[in-house]
């Protein structure tokens, strides 16, 4: 029996060492430079982890048992009672936060622009109802970090606090259940914090007509071997109703390369993250015309928080342009006329914040 | 690249065994010794140089010691050094952990003691000089066994001139016991590490939660310890070499003495055999008796380290081993064993505060917790951490007694066949989990 057992397991770490290897995919390249520094051990683990025979099936069943010991919470994600999956936030450096808010205070003092700061909290602080309460106790403190960002930007912007309208509404469909994002409804309770900061006139719900698309699909967050304890998920498409109105997307690529899109959604494009119907996506400099009455300018930095909102802020402004400024070279923030528009807004989501952002490159902007 | 990475079972193991298997029988100390010497460099690329002339220097000095054999003072002046340049390099990377926080480099402290111990064999003539530098190296430096050891003298490492090709029973055997240790590692000291981390990582320090903390560090510790040692036994077995036990369910002792034969047996015997049989008089008084045993449990401690703690610990478990040899032994005999094994439970676990702690302040406030000295009993937030790993947990508990051993042993004697059976599935169930938590 034990050279039977000596052949089987013999065979099985062979077998499964060549099938790895005749994957198909490039195999590491041993060089002095890389033996030296851990990086060939490294790539072919990596390698190894990617294509070893039945990975997924073998990645699901870690996930099973890890699920059968009573773990709700996989790599910084927590497995909400209701089907979300909500992404956990470290403790940052409180460098970073005080950088980024400098950052954001210098560049409005530099360009006078009427300012507004908008941060928004993500899923896992606001649904913390749907994870274990010892674990929610741990919870990295979004709400008292927006508070002392928006201390420090105090008299010098206007600040949004949207943190209360979303636990107002938390039992609602305001994030997806496995995107970090807030969904479009979330986007339209952060877009009536913001207009009403700004004494705009909210649009109600009513005033919009609601489409929906992408049913069931599960994102990034589901990805792996939690999506069989996720629920789907579904896009929801706002159109104002009430005056006839115009959209047009330009989206300009790191390359320089611009796209026109007509209307503020794409649902013709088969999009491998289906919340890029909205707005198509967001590239490093989006812009969006609206042929309202509207004749003010907005210029919005922001993150992917924006696919949600965005779509209602185009109601009150002539022309939008977004800038992610972590994927915009530096040629094209350089080329950004600040005084053009009459208002400026910082959106970011917690956590996208925390990262700092990029906000280091407003420096770029110069004019 | 570890020996519990996918590369090492996928890729570095069947390359390296088959490599072994059909080099002829007068190479095969100098294949297993370049496989050893090449698993180091993958490895641990920025400590090779380092292990190298580590292996080296030994080498240099056995044959040192060799060849002054008709100059005594030469002779002695090389043991000396070499007996220095070991306990030198313990103390050095020791020191240079503790100072700066960088790790000891893998193997050192197992091929120093393994030096120090050689050394002192052939300076006594207890043992043959080694004069084949691969297998002089592979004594040394066998990949399997730097991680933990287990510790080997040059006499029971090398029963035979050559590595014997080991038969397809031995790599099938070899192969069930490296998968045992494997699984060990990865299924349980790693989750349940993670477990211990979270709990020390609470805002509130509560008793069930002090308790819990040392249960989950001391499991951590044995199924790190003794799965390494698994998988070096394992893989010493395909590679044709019978490295000794290291560890024989040592948290069910039913005394402190017991725990401690029990517990990383070859470095307890190692200290056994060069410090205290060489220190020990024909009639010791109890003062010498102390001192000895004491240096003894001090130096097993050392073997984690050159830190504090491990060195208080050490003495911690002395006093106990005192205690039983003087006084508590004749009552413990007397006692059910189920209560003397509730008995040393407690004190091995709170040896364990002092084994873990970070500071004098840290431990004060575990042994207060331990004895009830909180303010709170437990939390929830003690209960979650706990809760998320119920299954290591549970199949810890059970492992760190000998049912399962039994079980296994009883059937394996009423139906080879069936233990056979049992072997195949348990590994090749054990394999495909360990690769699902390694991806």
């Amino acid at each position: 029996m034990k050279k039977a057992i000596a052949l089987f397991l013999a065979a099985v770490l062979t077998v499964s060492g060549v099938l790895a290897l005749l994957s198909g995919k490039a195999f590491p390249i041993p060089n002095f430079g890389a033996l030296s520094s851990s990086s060939f051990s490294v790539g072919i683990e990596s390698f190894l982890s990617e294509n070893l025979p039945e990975r997924d099936k073998l990645s699901q069943l870690a996930v099973r048992l890890l699920y059968l010991s009573g773990r709700r919470e996989f790599d910084g994600v927590f497995l909400g009672e209701d089907g979300s999956l909500l992404k956990n936030i470290e403790a940052p450096e409180t460098d970073t936060i005080e950088a980024s808010a400098d950052a954001i205070g210098d560049f409005i003092s530099d360009h006078r622009a009427g300012a507004c700061v908008m941060l928004i909290p993500t899923a896992v602080i606001i649904k913390q109802q749907e994870i274990n309460s010892a674990a929610a106790d741990r919870l990295y403190n979004q709400r008292h970090m927006i508070s002392e960002v928006y201390a420090d930007l105090s008299g010098k912007a206007v600040t949004v606090d949207v943190y209360q309208s979303l636990f107002a509404h938390r039992s609602e469909y305001i994030y997806y259940n496995t995107e970090e994002n807030l969904t479009s409804l979330g986007g339209y309770y952060v877009y009536s914090e913001y207009a009403s900061a700004l004494n705009l006139r909210v649009r109600p719900i009513s005033d919009f007509n609601i489409a929906y698309a992408a049913h069931g699909f599960q994102g990034s967050l589901a990805s792996g071997a939690l999506g069989e304890y996720a629920s789907g998920d579904f896009i929801a498409m706002y159109a104002y109703t009430q005056y006839e109105r115009e959209y047009t997307v330009t989206h300009t690529a790191a390359d320089g390369t611009r796209t026109v899109q007509e209307g503020l959604y794409d649902r013709q494009t088969a999009w491998n993250d289906p919340t890029d119907i909205l707005l198509g996506g967001l590239t490093p400099i989006t812009e969006i015309e609206t042929n309202g009455p509207y004749e003010e300018w907005l210029l919005v930095f922001g993150d992917e928080t924006a696919k949600s909102w965005m779509p209602f802020l185009a109601n009150h402004y002539a022309h939008i342009t977004f800038i992610d400024l972590a994927a915009a070279p530096d040629s094209m923030l350089a080329a950004i006329r600040v005084s053009d528009y009459q208002q400026v807004l910082f959106a970011y989501s917690a956590d996208t914040f925390l990262e700092g952002a990029g906000l280091d490159r407003l420096t770029l902007l110069t004019e | 690249m570890q020996l519990y990475s996918l590369t090492f079972l996928y890729l570095f193991l069947p390359v390296s065994l088959a490599l072994f298997l059909i080099t002829p029988a007068k190479w095969r100390s100098a294949a297993l010794f370049l496989i050893s010497i090449a698993f180091y460099g993958l490895s641990q690329p920025d400590q090779f140089l380092i292990f190298c002339g580590m292996l080296v220097l030994q080498y240099a000095l056995s044959e040192g010691l060799r060849r002054t054999e008709g100059s005594p003072r030469l002779h002695k002046a090389i043991y000396v050094f070499g007996i220095m340049e070991n306990a030198g390099a313990m103390i050095l990377f020791s020191a240079l952990n503790q100072i700066t926080g960088r790790a000891i480099p893998l193997g050192t402290m197992v091929v120093a003691f393994t030096s120090l111990g050689y050394l002192v064999d052939v300076y006594k003539y207890d043992a043959e000089y080694e004069t084949n530098f691969f297998r002089f190296g592979l004594f040394l430096g066998f990949f399997a066994k730097l991680y933990r050891g287990p510790l080997v003298r040059i006499d029971n490492l090398w029963k035979k001139p050559i590595p014997p090709k080991p038969t397809l029973e031995q790599i099938g055997n070899g192969l069930v016991k490296f998968i045992r240790g494997l699984a060990k590692y990865v299924l349980l000291s790693v989750p349940i590490g993670q477990v211990c981390a979270d709990l020390k990582a609470a805002d509130e320090l509560t008793v069930v939660g002090a308790w819990m903390v040392m249960i989950t560090f001391a499991m951590k510790i044995f199924f790190d310890l003794s799965g390494f040692c698994d998988m070096a036994r394992g893989l010493g077995l395909c590679f044709g070499l019978e490295l000794p036990k290291n560890f024989w369910f040592p948290f069910q002792s039913a005394s402190v003495t017991e725990f401690f034969s029990r517990f990383n047996m070859t470095v307890t015997e190692f200290f056994h055999y060069y410090v205290y049989d060489n220190l020990k008089s024909e009639k010791p008084t109890p003062l010498q008796d102390a001192l000895n045993t004491s240096l003894v449990c001090m130096l097993a401690g050392v073997w984690f380290g050159i830190r504090m703690n491990f060195i208080v610990w050490g003495l911690y478990i002395a006093a106990f081993i005192l205690l039983e040899k003087w006084f508590l032994g004749r009552y413990l005999e007397r006692i059910p064993r189920f209560f003397t094994g509730i008995y040393t439970f407690c004190v091995t676990m709170l040896s364990m505060v002092i084994f873990s702690a970070d500071s004098l302040g840290e431990m004060l406030r575990y042994f207060g917790a331990m004895f009830g000295f909180s303010a709170i009993f437990s939390t929830a937030e003690t209960a979650y951490d706990i809760s998320g790993s119920v299954i290591p947990l549970i199949a810890g508990a059970v492992l760190l007694t000998n049912f399962m051993s039994v079980l296994i042993h009883k059937l394996r004697r009423r139906s080879p066949s069936v233990g056979g059976a049992y072997d195949l599935v348990m590994s090749t169930v054990l394999l495909a989990l360990c690769t699902a938590y390694l991806l």
